[in-house]
C-alpha cells in the first residue's frame, strides 16, 4: 500500500529534489507494518536533508512514529530509555500517566542492557495490545556520544529476539555502515548530495531573512533581492561549503544583517541589487566568515581584534622567562646544551657534515620540527642561565655612589648574580603548574607530576614565543641559530 | 603565632654578624639579651626558661597553637572561658618576658585595629572592581535567547592568567548572583559551577550539572535545619539505592513528588521535566552554567558539552559561561571549538579587570593615601613589590604578604605601640635607644660636634624626641605622598614607555634611589621642547595642576612657586632643578625611630647582604614563599644547621659524638647516583661511605647500656657490620621515600629519583 499521488505530489513540494528516495521509502515502510521492512538504513552526507525527508514522509504517511535524536544522548542507556518512553507516549496507549511505579513493576525498572530494553517493550505491546505499525527513527545513529555499533546489531535483531513485528527501525547515518552489519541484507537508501543548482533553488525557495521594514518586505522585489542574494552567497562559498546547507544558511544569515545596511539606510533601492553587493562586496571576503570565530565584547558589541601571541601578555616576568626556557629546552638538543648555555668556550662544537645525506633532521631550521620533551631539571638549569643573563632586575645600573667603591660593588654583584637561581623558592613550582593548566606548557602521558619519568614539552608557537621574547628583551635567537 | 619566631630561626645563619640589624632584633626580641647567636636563642627557650621569668609562655604557646588547630566550637570554648583581658595572650610578653601585660594588649589592640582599618578599605576596592562586568554578565544572562539565530548564547569570561585571581572572581560572581537572587524578586538565578575536575568524561560532567540543579532545588525548599536531615536522608537512600542497584550509574525515580520514571543520574531530561512540570514561581528562572578553568578541560568534553546545550536551548533557559584565560578569545575558539559546535555558539566576549592594575591600586589605596597607617620600609616595599611582579601576580597573596607583615610588626616588636601611645617606660626608651637609626642619629651627632649626653642619659628627652618625631613622620609622610602625585602627574602628561607606577615610585623615593637609572633622565628629556611637539600645552596643564594642588611639601611649593615665575621656556630648567633637589630626600631609613613607624617584614639574618633587589628577603616572605628545595637540601645536607650544633654540645657536655645523622649519609650517595639506582649498588655505595672506625667507637662507648648493642660485635664480625649498615639502610631510604625523593620501581630491584633529579 502506498500513499496516494495527490499527497506524494505535495510532498515533493515540500521536499524538493528527493522524489526517487521518497519513491523508495514509500516502498520499505507503509502504513501496514507486514508490508514495511523491519529495518531502514538511510546513509547520505551530513545536511542533505535526509531527517527532513523522513519526517515530512512519515508525516503525510500518517504513521505513527518515534523520531529520537541519538547524538543528544550521552550513553547508550539514555538512548534505550529515550526509544522506550518515546514509543510508549507516541503510541496513544499510554494513558494513566501517573502510575510510573506500576510501569516500574511491569516493564523492569531501569533499561541497563538491550535485552532489557526488548523485553519491556515487548511487553508493553502485549499489554496495552498496540497493534498499529509504529516506526522508530533513530535520527544520527552514528553520533550518539558512545559508540553505538554494537546497538545496531541488537536492534536489527530485534525481531527475531523478541515478538515485536509492528516495529520498523529507520536508522539515519552519515558516516560508513559499520562493518559489524555490512553484511547483513538491510535495504539501504543513499542520499546524493544536493547540486549546486539545486542548493540555490532550495534557498531561493524560501526567504529566511526579511529586511524588518513591512514596506520592503511587502514589495515583490525583496523576494527578487533575497534571489540574487542566494545565488551570490552559494556561487562563493558553495566549493567550500559543498551541499551543507546548514553552513550556507548560516553564511547568509551572518552577511545579511550588513548587506542590506545600505537598504535599510535609504541609500540603494531593492532593486539596486548590484550597487548594493558592490558596496558590501568586501563582507564575503571577511574571514571570518568562514571560521565562525568572531566574538563580539558584550557592552560595546565590537568585534574582538585579532593579536598575535597567544594568551602570555599578563604572566608575570619569571613565569614569561620559564616559557622561554621551556621553548629553548624544547628546540635546542639537549647534547648542544653545554655550548649554548654554558660559559665554557673551550666545548668543541663540532657539526657533523652530512654529504651524502643531504636532507636529515638535523638540516631542517628545529623551529619547524614538532617540540621535544625535556626533563623539568633541565629546564630549570637552562632558566638559571637565560634569567641570570638577560633579567632586567639582575642587570639593572649600579648606583653611583661616591662613599663606595664601584668596582668592588660590581665584583660582589657579579658573584651573587652567578649564584643566582630562580628554583630555589615554591613559587617556581606553582608558576609552571600554572602554566601548565593555562596549557601552555605540557607534559608527557597522565602520568604523576612528581615522578622521575614526567617529561615536559612546550606548547607555543614560534610566533608566541618571538612576541614574549620582545616584550621581555630576550635574544632567543643567540640561543637558536645554529653557529658555522 | 610563636611559628615565625622558629622559622627565623631555621633559616638563620651560624655566624653571628653584628650588624645594627642583630642589635636591634637582640635588643627586645630575644629571651637572652645578651646572646648574639640567634640559634640558640630559639633553641633554648623550653629548658632554660624559668617560670618566674615568662609566667604564661607554655600556656600561651598551647593555646594560640590551639586556636588554630582546634574546630571552631573548641576555638569559641577557649575564647569564653578566658577573661577579656587576656585577649592579647596571642601574643607574647616581649622583652625578655618583662613586657606588662597592658603593653600587650596595647600592641595587640592596635594590630586590631589598623589591621581592621586596612582590611576595610581592601574589600571596598575588590567588591567595586568588577561591578560592571558582573553586571554587564546580568543582563546577558537575563536576556531571553534570540529566536532569530537560534543559537546557544555563550558567554566568554576573559580572565587574567592568574588562576587564583580568576577563581576569586567567579567566586565573587556567585555570590553577586546569589544576593540578586535575594533583593530582586523577577529572576531567580541558579548557578551550576562546573570545573575541570568534573569533566573527564561527558558524562561525569552531567551528572555534577543535574546534581547541581537539584541540589539547589532543594535548598530552596527546606530550611537550613530540614536541610541536613534531608541530605542525611539522602545518603542514606543513596546507600540504599547502590546496593539495590550494583551499579555505578545511580537513579533518581522520584523529586519533589515529579515522578521522573527511572532516569539517569546525567540525563538532562530530568533538569528539563523539573523545569516544566514543577517549577511555579513567577520568577524567571535562569540556570547559569559557570565552567570554572575552561582551559583545563579537554576540548572533545567541551564540544559535546555544548552540543548537549544546545539540544536544550529552547526548552530549557540556559546561558553557558566560560571562564577563559585567554587573551584572544577568537583564536581560543579557532583552536578548541569544531566547526559545527562554532555554528552552533552565539558568542559573546566579557573581559575582567587588570588584574594587575588591581594590585597597584591597592597598594596604592592601603600605603599612599592620607589616612594609611604604618608605612613599609624599603626592603619590604621591594619584596612585595618585586614578587607581584615576577613571580606570582594574585591578588590573595599580596593581601596575605600585607596582612602577615602587619602581624610581624606587632607581634615581634614591643615598640610598635609607640606609634600612638607615649611611653614612660625605662623598657620601651632602652629599645629606642638600641635602634639602629637612633645610632646613627647620635653618630652623626657625634660627628657634628653636638652634645649627646642628654640623649643617652636622660629617659625624658628620648620621651620627647619620640613625639617629635612622630609628628615629623606625619609630614615626611605627606611630603612623599605629595612628591609621587606630582612626579606621577608629570609622567601621565606626556607620553612616557618608562612609566613606573605610583607603589614603585614610593619605594624609590623613601630608599633615595630615584636616581639610579634613566628614569629621571627619560622624564626630563620627555619635558624638553626638542622633543616634545605638544610642549606648551603641557606646561599649562601641568601648571594648572599644580596651583589647584594643595600640599605642604617643600619641594613641590618651590616647583610650584617657579612654575609661576617661569614662562613655558623656562619649564624644562625648572624640572631639572626639581629632579635634582629630589636627591635630597632623606630615605626612610635614615629616619630616626623609623622602626617605630614603619613594617620591616620580620628580620632574618643572611651571610650576605645581597645587593640584587630580588635575592631581599625577610621573615614575612620566607614563610609565604619558603625556599623548599635549599632547605630540604640543606638541611639534609649540613644536618648541623637543625641538629648537633653547638648548643647541643653545651647542652650534652660531650664533645665525643661527632657522626653525621646517617640519613645524610645516605643522601650525600643519593646525590651522586643516577636517575635510576640498582638497590644493590645503592647499599654497597652507602656501606663504604659509613666510617666504621667511628661508628665502632661510638658502639663501644654505649655498649654498657645496651644490651643488643653489647651483643653485636661489628668490629670483627662482618655479619654483623652488614646487618647494621642494611638496618640503617633499608630505614633511611625509607624516610627518603616518606619526602618524596625516592620512589620504588614497581620490580622492586631498584629506585627511582622523584622530585629532583638532579640533571
Amino acid at each position: 500500500m502506498t500513499i496516494p499521488p495527490e499527497v506524494k505530489r505535495s510532498l515533493s513540494h515540500t521536499v524538493k529534489f528527493r522524489s526517487n528516495e521518497i519513491e523508495l521509502l514509500s516502498s520499505f515502510i507503509s502504513l501496514n507494518a507486514s508490508n514495511s521492512s523491519s529495518a531502514l538504513i538511510i546513509h547520505g552526507y551530513k545536511s542533505v536533508g535526509k531527517t527532513f525527508t523522513v519526517e515530512n514522509y512519515l508525516t503525510y504517511l500518517g504513521v505513527r512514529n518515534s523520531i529520537i535524536r541519538c547524538d543528544e544522548c550521552v550513553t547508550n542507556r539514555v538512548l534505550l530509555q529515550r526509544c522506550f518512553n518515546k514509543i510508549k507516549s507516541d503510541s496513544g496507549k499510554n494513558n494513566n500517566n501517573n502510575n510510573d511505579q506500576i510501569d516500574k513493576l511491569k516493564f523492569g525498572k531501569s533499561l541497563e542492557s538491550f535485552y532489557n530494553f526488548a523485553n519491556a517493550l515487548e511487553k508493553f505491546i502485549e499489554n496495552s495490545n498496540y497493534t498499529d505499525h509504529h516506526v522508530l527513527v533513530l535520527d544520527r545513529f552514528d553520533q550518539c556520544m558512545e559508540s553505538t555499533n554494537d546497538l545496531f546489531i541488537a536492534f536489527l535483531r530485534l525481531r527475531e529476539i523478541s515478538k515485536l513485528d509492528n516495529l520498523s527501525i529507520i536508522f539515519i547515518i552519515s558516516t560508513d555502515i559499520p562493518k559489524e552489519i555490512v553484511t547483513s541484507t538491510i535495504p539501504t537508501i543513499y542520499f546524493k548530495p544536493y547540486t549546486e543548482i539545486q542548493i540555490t533553488e532550495i534557498l531561493q525557495s524560501s526567504q529566511s531573512c526579511l529586511f524588518g521594514i513591512e514596506e520592503i518586505d511587502n514589495n515583490p522585489s525583496s523576494y527578487e533581492f533575497w534571489k540574487q542574494y542566494a545565488k551570490i552567497v552559494v556561487d562563493l562559498f558553495f566549493s567550500y561549503t559543498g551541499s551543507d546547507l546548514n553552513l550556507l544558511m548560516d553564511i547568509i544569515i551572518k552577511i545579511w544583517d550588513k548587506f542590506i545596511e545600505p537598504v535599510i539606510e535609504g541609500k540603494y533601492n531593492v532593486n539596486e541589487f548590484v550597487k548594493v553587493y558592490r558596496q558590501g562586496s568586501e563582507l564575503f571576503t571577511n574571514e571570518n566568515v568562514i571560521n565562525n570565530s568572531l566574538i563580539r565584547e558584550y557592552s560595546t558589541l565590537q568585534e574582538e581584534k585579532p593579536t598575535t601571541n597567544g594568551n602570555v601578555e599578563d604572566l608575570p616576568i619569571h613565569s614569561k622567562f620559564i616559557l622561554i626556557a621551556s621553548y629553548l629546552a624544547s628546540f635546542v638538543e639537549q647534547k648542544d646544551d653545554l655550548h649554548k648555555f654554558s660559559k665554557v668556550k673551550a666545548v668543541k662544537y663540532k657539526k657533523r657534515v652530512f654529504s651524502h645525506k643531504p636532507n636529515t633532521k638535523n638540516d631542517i631550521d628545529s623551529r619547524l620540527l614538532s617540540p621535544g620533551f625535556f626533563d623539568l631539571e633541565r629546564m630549570f638549569a637552562i632558566l638559571s642561565v637565560i634569567y641570570r643573563n638577560t633579567a632586567p632586575s639582575l642587570n639593572q645600573q649600579t648606583e653611583i655612589n661616591l662613599e663606595n667603591d664601584v668596582a668592588q660593588i660590581e665584583e660582589k654583584k657579579d658573584i651573587e648574580r652567578a649564584k643566582f637561581t630562580l628554583s630555589r623558592n615554591t613559587d617556581l613550582y606553582s608558576q609552571v603548574a600554572t602554566l601548565f593548566s593555562l596549557g601552555l606548557i605540557s607534559k608527557s602521558a597522565a602520568s604523576d607530576i612528581l615522578g622521575a619519568r614526567v617529561r615536559w614539552k612546550c606548547n607555543i608557537s614560534w610566533q608566541t614565543a618571538e612576541a614574549l621574547c620582545k616584550e621581555v628583551d630576550f635574544p632567543i635567537l643567540d640561543y637558536l641559530a645554529d653557529e658555522p | 603565632m610563636s611559628r615565625p619566631k622558629r622559622k627565623a630561626a631555621d633559616r638563620d645563619g651560624n655566624d653571628s654578624d653584628s650588624s645594627d640589624y642583630d642589635a636591634y632584633e637582640n635588643s627586645f626580641n630575644s629571651s637572652h639579651t645578651l646572646t648574639d647567636n640567634h640559634q640558640q636563642q630559639f633553641y633554648t627557650i623550653k629548658p632554660n626558661v624559668t617560670k618566674k621569668s615568662r609566667p604564661d609562655l607554655a600556656h600561651v604557646f598551647t593555646e594560640s597553637l590551639m586556636s588554630i588547630l582546634s574546630p571552631r566550637g573548641k576555638r569559641n570554648a577557649i575564647r569564653n572561658n578566658r577573661p577579656l583581658s587576656s585577649k592579647s595572650n596571642l601574643f607574647i610578653n616581649l622583652f625578655d618576658g618583662r613586657e606588662s601585660n597592658d603593653d600587650v594588649r596595647k600592641r595587640y589592640e592596635l594590630f586590631e585595629e589598623m589591621w581592621s582599618q586596612q582590611n576595610d578599605k581592601i574589600s571596598d576596592i575588590l567588591n567595586n572592581t568588577n561591578k560592571q562586568l558582573f553586571i554587564h554578565l546580568q543582563q546577558f544572562i537575563n536576556e531571553t535567547n534570540s529566536v532569530k539565530y537560534n543559537k546557544l548564547p555563550v558567554g566568554f569570561l576573559q580572565l587574567s592568567s592568574n588562576t587564583a585571581n580568576n577563581l576569586r572572581i567567579l567566586q565573587e560572581f556567585n555570590k553577586f548572583l546569589s544576593s540578586e537572587n535575594e533583593t530582586h524578586t523577577d529572576y531567580d538565578y541558579k548557578v551550576i559551577n562546573i570545573s575541570s575536575k568534573n569533566c573527564h568524561n561527558i558524562k561525569a560532567t552531567l551528572k555534577e550539572l543535574v546534581r547541581q540543579v537539584l541540589n539547589s532545588i532543594e535548598s530552596n525548599y527546606y530550611d537550613e535545619s530540614e536541610d541536613i536531615k534531608k541530605e542525611n536522608k539522602d545518603e542514606e537512600d543513596e546507600d540504599g539505592e547502590d546496593e539495590e542497584d550494583e551499579e555505578e550509574d545511580e537513579e533518581v525515580h522520584q523529586f519533589q513528588g515529579i515522578n521522573f520514571g527511572s532516569k539517569l543520574l546525567y540525563d538532562l531530561d530530568m533538569v528539563e521535566e523539573w523545569y516544566t512540570k514543577a517549577y511555579k514561581s513567577k520568577r524567571k528562572l535562569k540556570f547559569v552554567i559557570l565552567v570554572q578553568d575552561t582551559n583545563s578541560v579537554s576540548n572533545h568534553v567541551l564540544n559535546q558539552l555544548i552540543k548537549m546545550l544546545y539540544a536544550y536551548r529552547s526548552t530549557l533557559p540556559l546561558k553557558l559561561i566560560l571562564g577563559l584565560s585567554s587573551n584572544n578569545i577568537s583564536n581560543w575558539i579557532n583552536d578548541n571549538f569544531n566547526n559545527e559546535v562554532r555554528v552552533i555558539i552565539n558568542g559573546f566576549k566579557f573581559k575582567c579587570n587588570d588584574n594587575k592594575m588591581l594590585g597597584y591600586n591597592i597598594l596604592q589605596e592601603l600605603f599612599l593615601s592620607q589616612s594609611s597607617n604604618l608605612w613599609l620600609n624599603f626592603k619590604t616595599a621591594t619584596i612585595i613589590l618585586s614578587r607581584f611582579e615576577n613571580s606570582n601576580n594574585s591578588i590573595d597573596s599580596l593581601l596575605a604578604e600585607i596582612k602577615l607583615c602587619y602581624a610581624i610588626h606587632f607581634y615581634s616588636s614591643p615598640l610598635s605601640s609607640l606609634i600612638r601611645y607615649d611611653t614612660s617606660s625605662s623598657l620601651h626608651i632602652s629599645g629606642l635607644r638600641k635602634l639602629p637609626s637612633f645610632k646613627r642619629y647620635i653618630e652623626r651627632k657625634v660627628y657634628e660636634d653636638d652634645d649627646v649626653s642628654e640623649l643617652l642619659k636622660s629617659d625624658k628627652t628620648i620621651q620627647d624626641l619620640l613625639v617629635e618625631k612622630r609628628e615629623q613622620f606625619k609630614l615626611y609622610k605627606s611630603d612623599i605622598i605629595s612628591l609621587i602625585t606630582v612626579i606621577d602627574k608629570l609622567q601621565s602628561l606626556v607620553h612616557f614607555t618608562g612609566r613606573k607606577e605610583q607603589f614603585e615610585l614610593y619605594k624609590l623615593l623613601i630608599g633615595n634611589k630615584l636616581s639610579v637609572g634613566s628614569f629621571i633622565s627619560d622624564l626630563s628629556k620627555c619635558y624638553s621642547d626638542s622633543v616634545n611637539t605638544n610642549f606648551k600645552s603641557n606646561f599649562y596643564e601641568f601648571r594648572s595642576f599644580m596651583i589647584s594642588y594643595d600640599t605642604e611639601c617643600s619641594l613641590v611649593l618651590q616647583l610650584r612657586a617657579s612654575l609661576n615665575e617661569n614662562q613655558a621656556t623656562g619649564f624644562s630648567q625648572t624640572l631639572a632643578q626639581f629632579f635634582n633637589s629630589l636627591g635630597k630626600i632623606e630615605p626612610l631609613e635614615e629616619f630616626v625611630f623609623h622602626e617605630v613607624f614603619s613594617m620591616n617584614g620580620g628580620i632574618i639574618t643572611h651571610n650576605f647582604q645581597p645587593i640584587n633587589e630580588e635575592s631581599y628577603e625577610n621573615l614575612m616572605i620566607n614563610l609565604v614563599r619558603p625556599n623548599l628545595r635549599s632547605s630540604i637540601e640543606g638541611g639534609l645536607d649540613n644536618s648541623s644547621t637543625y641538629l648537633k650544633n653547638p648548643l647541643f654540645y653545651r647542652h650534652l657536655q660531650n664533645n665525643s659524638n661527632k657522626l653525621h645523622p646517617v640519613i645524610t649519609l645516605l643522601f650525600r650517595v643519593y646525590k651522586e647516583a643516577p636517575t635510576s639506582i640498582n638497590i644493590y649498588d645503592f647499599f654497597m655505595a652507602f656501606k663504604q661511605s659509613l666510617n666504621k672506625k667511628d661508628i665502632i667507637q661510638l658502639v663501644n662507648e654505649h655498649a654498657d647500656n645496651n644490651e643488643y648493642i653489647s651483643s653485636l660485635d661489628i668490629e670483627h664480625n662482618e655479619e654483623d657490620w652488614n646487618k647494621l649498615a642494611y638496618a640503617w639502610f633499608v630505614q633511611n631510604c625509607q624516610e627518603l621515600i616518606m619526602m618524596g625523593l625516592l620512589k620504588e620501581k614497581s620490580k622492586g630491584d631498584h629506585l627511582e629519583k622523584v622530585v629532583w633529579k638532579g640533571v
